[in-house]
Formats: structure tokens, sequence, C-alpha cells
């Protein structure tokens, strides 16, 4: 059994991280942690844990001395200082992306973690949904070949909608583009064709009204020599997302909500490209209503989270497991972030 | 039986400014005005040319002929924060604010601005929080575009006021919206309703992600729901079959009897029918009940 605090307790987390929690018998998650009184108070009735409620993470760590580790799950900007305190009290940790949203702070990191040799483990969810599994499989049994191209295009809404919490509104401030929300896909992209060499075009767009960069577009060349392309955009007329990879021998194609995964070669059969999406959909429909209907043991949407906490929890348990994503691992996306921090807002 | 006027005049081929001008005449807008509310419908970020926001062109034409019949009136241009959005920063991405200054106008967040409590006898609460200023400018108008909507139909006049509940999030709304539309219209009275038909939205996916539709009409009138029942007839729907439209008829916010004057007769409006699939807006619906009751459960 491995004893557990959460600090920081938003939506996701009452709606996706608890799900995926409940579903691990050897964890017991038992304190919580939030700046915010009432939010704090709301998550730890609901969760019985009112004794152990705490408003820093000083408190926490000092009254809760035998904890096994924390998951935070705040606002990125807040990662940094969270996770050293933790890591410096020798507690693993799980956080969630962005690790933090500078390079010296990720390493300064790494290397205090190895030091009092404490797992972290870093929340890039988007490795463990069901389409990137397949295709990260596929890769390895190398159904793709060398993969020289990785093109990664999402259109997304308004960064303003109410259940979004107000930090996420100020874009500019917090980098909400790129460290919150964009993150997902470059890690994908650096996950499948290996780290950025050079950014060859970047285009961004900043909306003075909007006080937001609402979009990026970019053209970069991967270690590997493959070339990736990203197209990410907020506020954009249409929905859409889409993430491909271009191999020797065949291409992948990934679609997100709801999911579709596809490996291609040859000619596309127009059939086939109905019989795929029907597919899809047939998959969705039949999951929404599995998911509405059954008791499942871990609802749909917290699945990738709990692949990842199961495997952060076994790492946990046996210490020779390394841990699902490492700080070492996400080094590669983290600066691939930087390079295009620095350029889009600013050094 | 007593019958509400509805105006209606083209603006194809004519200067917008100069069809406004026709339709303020004809529905004989007060000689005086000192504080004027314009409500309009900035409901997303998507720019005029999707039909699905006022359109600064019309709002210019709009204010111009205010402008020029109330020389020193005080005009704000009030929008309310939706689920999706933030006014503060619409204003300046759909253009609004520049018009406004042209006009001499204000453009009113309402979410920042004073809220008053009206106590109204609704259907499904006996009081809501309205902006203050509705209740003080002695000429509102509500200013709303016509679209056809997933889940009402049509979005017009009434729709149009939902806006103005204060929640930022009104999500919640939509699980009894016809009942939240009449309610709203109930505790915020506007003396006019100035529809902007010129560039509208068609098709299932209304208000905000469905097809543009080129219609060039203004439509106005004193009566809410009139207004609504004569654009629902425009857009091809029977307006007993748009609920939110005949609660507010029942709730007696208005008639669906109405007196066409302008440039439409009653014998023209089948050329201006919208695209709209009755099967898939039932076939939603059942899919939407099924999932709030399994909600429910």
């Amino acid at each position: 059994m491995v004893r557990g605090a959460v600090v920081g307790c938003g939506d996701i987390v009452g709606e996706v991280h608890m799900p995926a929690w409940h579903a691990i018998p050897e964890v017991r998650l038992d304190a919580v942690c939030d700046t915010n009184s009432e939010r704090r108070m709301a998550f730890a009735c609901k969760h019985n844990l009112n004794e152990k409620s705490y408003s820093s993470m000083h408190d926490l760590l000092e009254k809760e001395p035998d904890l096994n580790f924390v998951t935070i799950a705040t606002p990125g900007f807040t990662h940094y200082e969270l996770c050293r305190e933790a890591i410096d009290a020798g507690v693993h940790v799980l956080v969630e992306k962005p690790l933090t949203l500078r390079m010296e702070e990720a390493l300064d990191l790494q290397e205090r973690a190895q030091k009092q040799g404490v797992k972290v483990c870093v929340g890039h969810t988007y490795r463990f949904r069901e389409p990137v599994i397949r295709a990260k499989e596929a890769c390895e049994q190398g159904l793709v070949g060398e993969i020289y191209q990785v093109n990664v295009i999402h259109h997304g809404e308004s960064l303003f909608h109410a259940s979004e919490p107000p930090w996420r509104y100020k874009e500019h401030e917090n980098k909400v583009l790129l460290y919150e929300l964009a993150i997902h896909f470059l890690d994908l992209q650096v996950y499948f064709a290996g780290p950025v060499r050079e950014i060859l075009f970047l285009k961004a767009d900043y909306n003075p009204h909007l006080k937001a960069n609402t979009r990026v577009y970019a053209l970069v060349e991967h270690t590997s020599g493959a070339v990736g392309i990203v197209d990410y955009q907020v506020f954009a007329s249409s929905n859409y997302s889409h993430f491909e990879i271009f191999g020797t021998a065949n291409d992948i194609r990934i679609k997100f909500f709801p999911h579709y995964y596809r490996l291609y070669s040859g000619r596309i059969n127009p059939l086939d490209e109905l019989y795929y999406d029907f597919l899809r959909i047939k998959d969705f429909v039949l999951a929404t209503l599995s998911g509405r209907f059954q008791k499942e043991s871990v609802p749909r949407r917290a699945l990738p989270h709990y692949r990842l906490f199961r495997r952060f929890v076994n790492s946990l348990l046996d210490d020779s497991l390394p841990v699902p994503v490492s700080i070492e691992n996400v080094l590669p996306t983290m600066e691939f972030l930087e390079m295009l921090r620095t350029r889009i807002y600013g050094s | 039986m007593s019958f509400s006027k509805v105006s209606v005049v083209k603006c194809s081929g004519e200067e917008r400014r100069t069809a406004m001008g026709r339709l303020i005449h004809l529905l004989g807008l007060p000689e005086t005005a000192e504080r004027i509310a314009i409500k309009l419908n900035l409901c997303d970020y998507r720019k005029w040319e999707t039909g699905a926001t006022s359109d600064p062109k019309v709002v210019g034409a709009l204010l111009e002929v205010l402008r020029a019949r109330y020389p020193h009136a005080k005009i704000f241009l009030c929008e309310n924060d939706s689920t999706d959005t933030l006014v503060e920063n619409l204003w300046g991405y759909l253009g609004i604010d520049a018009v406004a200054a042209r006009y001499d106008a204000k453009c009113i967040s309402l979410s920042k601005e004073a809220w008053t409590q009206v106590p109204i006898r609704g259907l499904r609460c006996s009081g809501l929080e309205v902006p203050a200023l509705f209740q003080e400018c002695d000429l509102f108008i509500n200013h709303p575009k016509l679209k056809t909507h997933g889940k009402t139909r049509i979005t017009c006049g009434l729709k149009n006021l939902f806006g103005c509940y204060r929640r930022k999030d009104k999500r919640p709304l939509h699980h009894y919206l016809d009942e939240a539309i009449v309610d709203i219209n109930m505790a915020v009275r506007p003396h006019f309703v100035i529809v902007d038909a010129d560039l509208c939205v068609e098709g299932n996916r209304g208000p905000t992600q469905g097809l543009p539709k080129k219609v060039e009409l203004f439509i106005g009138g004193q009566d809410s729901v009139a207004v609504d029942a004569f654009c629902a007839r425009l857009m091809g729907f029977w307006p007993y079959a748009i609920g939110h439209l005949r609660k507010a008829m029942r709730a007696g916010l208005g008639s669906f009897a109405y007196r066409l004057t302008g440039d439409l007769g009653p014998e023209c409006i089948r050329a201006y029918r919208f695209q709209f699939s009755l099967s898939k807006f039932l076939f939603m619906g059942i899919v939407r009940r099924l999932l709030s009751w399994s909600e429910a459960r």
C-alpha cells in the first residue's frame, strides 16, 4: 500500500484523477492541499479528508511525514516550486504536464530528484490514449519503417469557457497556448519523431483584443532528420484534431475526439475510408452508451490517466521498475517548448 | 383581437443606413431619449461574416440613425459574458468598438456593471437579477441576429435576452431552456426589437456553427413575441412549434397576431425559407433526453 496526497483539487482532479486513483487498490489518498479554501473543503468533504486538508505544500509535508507520494495538479506555473518542495522532503512526485515552464527548472528538478533518490513522473497522459498506444506499438514493430514526417493539426475553441479556471484566461502571462494546450500534441510529436534540432519556420499570431496567442504554425527538423509540421490554433472556425505519422513503410493517422487510429499504405480506397469512419462512430457510440449504462471500474475519460497512474504506482511498489514518464523522457519535449517559447513569448 | 405591428424593410441594393432609417421611421421611436441601451448579439468568437454575431456595419447603420435622431443621447452597446466568451475582448475582436467610437457610443460589458433584482412570476423562478442599466435607460433596443438553433429551432429577439442571465456558465439553464428564455423576458422588457436579418444563419448547427444565409431584411417591432413569430414563419417554422415562443405567448409576453408594414407582404415570405432538418432536430432531441436521463440515474 502506498500513501499519497492530492495537491490542487480543480475540476480535472475531481472528474478524471480521482476515478483513476480509486481504481488502484494499492493507493490510499488521504490528504489534500489547495490554496483555495472553499474548493479544498468541498473536495475534502466529498472524499472524507476533512481532517487532513492543508492550504500549503509546506504544511502538508510537515504534518504528513509518512507520505509516499504527492500528485500535483495545479496550474503549470506553480509546478516548479511545488515539485521542488516535495522532492527536497524526499517524497515521490507525480506532476501534471507541464513539468515546468523553463528548461533550467526542469534540469534543477532532475538533479534534486537524483540526489534525493526520489521518483518524478510527468503526467503526459496523451501517450496513454488508445490510438497513441497502438501507433507506438506499430512503430516499435517496424510497421511504419523510418519516420520522415510528423504532422500535428489541432484547431480548438475558446480559451474563455466557463469551466476553465480564471488563470487560463491569461494566456500570454501563463503561456497557456504552449504549456497547457499544445503541449499534448508537441509531446506526441517528440515522442514519435525524437528531439527537435531546429525550428525552420515559425509564425505565431497574437491577438491584442483577446490578449492571447491564438495560432502557432511551425516547421521543424528533428535530430532524426524527420520534419514536423505544427498547426495549433484556438478560437478556430471549426474544431479539428489530427495527428499524422509518415514512414517509409506505412503511414499512421490518428484523430481525437472521438478516437481513430489507422495504418495506411498504398492507394486510399473510399470504401475503406467509409468503413473506418463507421468503425470510429460505432466505437464512440458503444463506449458512450456502455459508459453511461454500465458501472465501469474506470470511466472511459479517465483511462489514459489510469494507465499512467497504474504504472507509476507499480514503480513505487517495485523499485526496479522505472516511472512511465520520467523527467529524462520529457526533457526533449521541454527543449522543444523552450525553443518555441523564446520565439513566441520572448525570453 | 389586437394585432401587434411588425415592420420589415429590405436592405438589398440599398444603403444599410437608409434601410435602417426607414425601419426606425416605421417603428415610431420616441421623439426624445437621453439614455439608450442596445443589447447586441455577440455570443461567440465568430466574425460577422459567419452570420453568428452582430455585424459592425449594421450596428453602425443603427447607431448613425439613432445619433441623427438623438444627437445628445448617451448610447450604450451592451453584451454579457457567455459560457465561452469574455465580452471585454469581444468588442475589439469583432470590430464593434471602432463603430461605437465613430458614433460616440459606449461599449458596456454587463458582467462588470451593476445588477438589480427584479421580482417576476416566472415559469421557473420568482425573481431574477438583471442589468440595472436596462431599468435606468429611457430607450432599450434589443438587437438580435436571425439564426436557426439546434435546440430551440430559432433564435431571435426572445432568445437574445437569454444572454442577460448574470451567470457566465449558462449550460445548466439549457436543461430548461424554453422556460429560462421566458423568465428572462419577463424580467428584461425591451422597448423595441430590431432584428438584423441581413446575413443570417441556417442549418441545424446554428446559432454559431451553422451556414450563413443572405436574407437582406431588417425586421422590427415593439412586441418581441410578434416579431419572433413573424421571423419563425419567415424561416419556415410554425410559431406554435417553437417551445419558447409558445410559452412566451401563453405567459402574456406578446401575441402571435401581427400586422405587417413595410416592404414585405405575407405572400412573399416563402422565398426566405431557411434550411433546417426536422428529422435531425428530433433525433438530436431524443439523444439529448436519453443522455440527460442517464445522467440523472
